[in-house]
């Protein structure tokens, strides 16, 4: 972090801030592939994929959570440590200008959070889904589309979703999906 | 008899002394959830401070296709209509307030020319609509006291398809808001389109306008050089539904605040006048206690009265009886 510029992420769900914090980079999937902001990125406004956020924090430290879709802010040049909306601001409090990432994620997971067990268990059971709707899709081709096809959206989102979970519980070593 | 109305009084105020129990311990209840309710109103805040940020950036970026997501539309033939109560009643006004709002809305649709869909939240609404035959698309119970996003997510998804399809050209939402402690308000939204951030609209929309924090510091300065990814139009189009689920996740939650607090002012007053209600029938009962001691005193004393003068008219006639 030799810039001067400060660079700042805010993860929040519509029930609480998930994460809010000083980082060095912030590493997110966007429609066109995986995206990485750095402090003094241009203003931005998009959509963020399923997938593994991962976001470096200044002392090392890497956290990872699993994003299931929402919206990405990035401004620049904004002052950051300004008493709005009560959010923590960070140690140091250096009245700096910088980027501030705001990521606004409907369905979110901090990795440590994740039962993996779980995630485990839905994944099979979403590929098992999948798997008889593929069979089954094939006999009742005359049926009407709409409700098999919502059902099939579902259950693969489904599995996406177990897979973002393992992957965000899996070791940095193997972030690159 | 005396005594029977004295015993009919005392079961009365026994009655009412547990009736005051319950009351109290609802209007307790009540009283401790507000405050959770309250917080996850403040957590929720950021969630939709960003949306709204967004939603400004967007429109801003995007001047000329936002289309039908934004904005009012001119000619509203179709409406859906969102109406939020409670799963329970005993909270005074709350659910009549919200169920009044929404009748006149729909009357109001329905001068205008407009064809109304209907959705409730909240079993009271959903009896009410029933019994009054008004029809109800779909109802949504179990979530009024406690709503959480997926139960949010569930009701938006329901009541923004029909716009997605093109089947209506506007969604409206009528909820109590939580304003303070001391003051809710039913009041009707546009859910979609979106109210456009750009034009002051003095109603507030789907976000709160009116409130100094949404337009702070962070809000009210475009940048003007944003990046847009995907397209505005585009990003528009994922952006309206998740907005505008977002304004009903904001007004479930201040709905169940604000039903918490109908409740709990509901059932202090019942506390309250049960309190009353004691107080008059134990007046009445020792009254009538004291009536039918009086009257059994003066019985007593009539007896003995009478007993005394039997005696003196036995003696007479003794002495009448002895002397022939």
């Amino acid at each position: 972090m030799a810039d001067e510029k400060r660079l700042d992420i805010m993860v929040v769900t519509p029930e609480r801030i998930l994460f809010s914090g000083e980082a060095t980079e912030a590493v997110l999937r966007t429609r066109d592939g995986d995206i990485t902001i750095l402090a003094g990125h241009t203003p931005l406004v998009g959509t963020v994929e399923p997938g593994v956020v991962r976001v470096e924090r200044p002392e090392g430290e890497t956290v990872r959570l699993a994003a299931h879709g929402g919206f990405v802010q990035v401004d620049d040049d904004v002052e950051l440590g300004a008493p709005d909306d009560g959010r923590a601001v960070s140690a140091g409090a250096r009245a700096a200008s910088g980027s501030r990432v705001t990521l606004l994620l409907g369905v979110a997971e901090l990795a440590g959070e994740i039962d993996t067990a779980r995630a485990q268990v839905a994944l099979e059971s979403a590929q098992s889904h999948l798997a008889e709707l593929a069979g089954s899709g094939r006999s009742t081709s005359g049926e009407p589309e709409e409700e098999p096809d919502d059902e099939l959206v579902e259950a693969r989102a489904s599995l996406r979703r177990a897979e973002v979970r393992l992957e965000a519980t899996e070791a940095p070593a193997g972030a690159s999906a | 008899m005396a005594g029977g109305q004295e015993r009919v009084l005392r079961r009365r105020i026994r009655s009412i002394r547990s009736t005051q129990k319950i009351t109290k311990a609802m209007e307790l209840i009540a009283a401790s959830q507000i405050v959770r309710a309250q917080g996850r109103i403040a957590a929720a805040r950021p969630y939709q401070l960003g949306m709204a940020r967004i939603v400004l950036e967007v429109a801003l970026g995007d001047q000329a296709a936002a289309g039908r997501l934004l904005g009012t539309p001119e000619e509203v033939t179709k409406v859906a209509v969102l109406s939020v109560a409670a799963d329970r009643g005993l909270c005074g006004g709350y659910n009549t307030m919200v169920f009044r709002a929404t009748e006149r809305l729909l009357a109001e649709q329905e001068r205008q020319g407009a064809a109304s869909r209907l959705f409730t939240v909240g079993k009271k609404a959903q009896g009410y609509f029933r019994f009054r035959h008004q029809s109800v698309e779909r109802s949504f119970t179990g979530m009024s006291e406690r709503p959480g996003f997926t139960d949010a997510r569930m009701v938006a998804d329901a009541v923004l398809a029909p716009f997605i399809r093109d089947e209506v050209d506007q969604v409206l939402m009528v909820s109590t808001r939580f304003l303070s402690a001391g003051i809710q308000r039913v009041e009707t939204r546009q859910l979609l389109p979106l109210v456009d951030p750009r034009g002051s609209d003095p109603a507030g929309g789907a976000f709160r306008q009116d409130d100094p924090g949404a337009a702070g510091p962070r809000g009210s300065r475009p940048q003007g050089y944003t990046e847009f990814e995907p397209d505005p139009a585009i990003l528009l189009e994922t952006l309206a539904p998740r907005a505008a689920e977002t304004a009903v996740f904001a007004a479930l939650l201040e709905a169940s605040a604000s039903e918490l607090t109908a409740r709990q002012r509901a059932m202090a007053a019942a506390t309250d006048n049960a309190g009353e209600l004691i107080k008059k029938y134990s007046r009445i009962m020792n009254r009538a206690r004291q009536d039918a001691i009086t009257t059994e005193i003066m019985e007593i004393v009539g007896g003995a009265e009478a007993l005394r003068s039997d005696d003196r008219d036995d003696q007479d006639r003794l002495v009448i009886e002895t002397r022939i």
